[in-house]
């Protein structure tokens, strides 16, 4: 429901060309949607019980669009090339793990890794707001809210993945508890997603009219 | 079996609520952070626009001083001793029968430099200009012009008083002033006309058949235009200077607002 909510929001306010790069936010919430609607078909429609092969290529498409938001929020090269560093090491770890299940599993350790690349870069952005020298209301600002989202969804889902193996050995309660965990910070990802949207959409208005 | 799985659940609740708890802080530290920064920023700005002001305020009274300062030298030295002269002039015309042309013309001459003079002197004085509002002050200024007969200037003001206080009607006397030296002295105009309009605030514009010259080349170098604008500006106004060599001056200076200093 979030993701929909997202997409709608995206759709109703950043699909002019005055958007700019932001029109991918719409294409990747599109995605989003896309990849949740084939997880669920394929774990509760076809009964498969892993539907990793679905989310597991989707985390690279992931790491690839926070790496392109950042990499447009962070305003020095220095930070830009520290960034693309950070994604180097993710991708690293991401083929290690995958290489060492056979493809077979849904790789923790490479979710963890894009965890801790966000919060890293979402936690270096905030210094960099608090360093710039520009008069700023962060709650009016669509960036602010977006690495907010990132930033604790992301924050919120490292635990949630490093008891990952304990809780599925739970079948009920520990499948529930994830759920609604990992339910509880969509919405906050995608809320705040959904209000940078309408912010950047005042903005461009502003742009336009002035 | 039961209790273990129990507790495992409860913990992971536990520490990801206390994850997020603590994203919460650190954006919320963010927030503070950056708001107390915004309101040093503004505090600093308020400081730098303050010193600005005050800064504008000391130059245009140090210079006020000055030119009050020349205008009594005027009146009291170098008008006491030309007045002393032409009653010299008087004195042996009187005991010559029959005085020569050149004597008669030199006292007229010389009448006419007392004149010119005391003008000067009522131009320069702001305890004078203070006595009459801006209008009454324009006027007298391109009477005084006038009468040199080298340039005519032309005057079109509404009958009524405008709405301006003694310090922005000084500031933009002097503005005016200086933009009529401007065309008399560099550009060599033969003709000026001044006109003020009070719709939308107030607007003057002065224009000059002389010369002309190249904006942005007289902005980047010239003084007296940087003057001219900063003044302008302190009185919440702007210039808009149109000109191109050979073409003549128009410029146009707008109060949206006045604003004392």
């Amino acid at each position: 429901m979030a993701e929909v909510l997202a997409l709608l929001v995206a759709l109703a306010t950043l699909t002019s060309p005055r958007s700019g790069w932001w029109r991918f936010f719409t294409l990747f919430m599109a995605l989003t949607l896309g990849v949740e609607i084939t997880g669920f078909y394929v774990h509760y429609i076809l009964n498969r019980p892993n539907n990793y092969n679905v989310f597991v290529p989707f985390m690279l498409v992931e790491a690839c669009f926070y790496t392109l938001i950042l990499y447009k929020f962070l305003d020095t090269v220095n930070l830009r090339r520290w960034l693309l560093a950070g994604f180097g090491a993710f991708l690293l770890v991401y083929i290690f793990d995958l290489a060492g299940t056979n493809f077979m599993s849904y790789s923790s350790t490479s979710r963890i890794s894009l965890s801790v690349f966000v919060v890293l870069f979402s936690c270096i952005y905030y210094r960099r707001l608090l360093q710039g020298t520009v008069l700023l209301q962060p709650l009016k600002y669509p960036p602010f809210w977006v690495v907010t989202g990132l930033f604790f969804f992301y924050f919120g889902t490292i635990v949630v993945f490093c008891f990952r193996s304990q809780l599925i050995r739970l079948p009920d309660k520990g499948a529930n508890v994830r759920l609604f965990l990992l339910g509880a910070l969509n919405w906050i990802l995608y809320l705040s997603w959904s209000i940078a949207f309408i912010w950047k959409r005042s903005q461009i208005r502003l742009s336009k009219a002035s | 079996m039961e209790e273990k799985s129990n507790s495992l659940i409860q913990g992971v609740i536990i520490i990801c609520s206390i994850f997020t708890l603590v994203a919460g802080f650190l954006v919320s530290y963010v927030l503070y952070f950056n708001k107390r920064k915004n309101r040093h920023y503004q505090e600093k700005k308020d400081m730098e626009a303050l010193f600005s002001s005050e800064l504008l305020k000391t130059q245009f009274e140090t210079r006020e001083e000055a030119l009050t300062q020349i205008s009594e030298e005027l009146h009291d030295h170098i008008g006491q001793l030309l007045s002393s002269t032409k009653m010299l002039l008087g004195i042996t015309e009187r005991s010559i029968a029959q005085p020569p042309a050149t004597l008669l013309t030199a006292q007229e001459t010389l009448g006419k430099a007392i004149q010119d003079i005391r003008g000067l002197s009522k131009a320069l004085n702001r305890e004078w200009l203070d006595l009459f509002n801006i209008i009454d002050n324009l006027q007298a200024e391109a009477a005084r012009i006038n009468a040199g007969q080298s340039v005519s200037v032309n005057l079109e003001v509404p009958s009524y008083n405008l709405p301006l206080d003694s310090n922005t009607q000084i500031i933009l006397f002097r503005i005016i002033q200086e933009t009529l030296q401007n065309s008399i002295k560099h550009a060599g105009a033969d003709h000026i006309d001044i006109s003020i309009s009070a719709k939308d605030g107030l607007t003057v514009i002065v224009k000059d058949d002389g010369s002309g010259f190249n904006v942005d080349e007289a902005l980047h170098n010239g003084i007296g235009l940087g003057n001219i604008r900063r003044r302008a500006k302190a009185i919440g106004g702007e210039v808009n200077i149109i000109s191109a060599p050979g073409e003549g001056t128009s410029t146009t200076i707008r109060l949206h607002k006045t604003q004392s200093i």
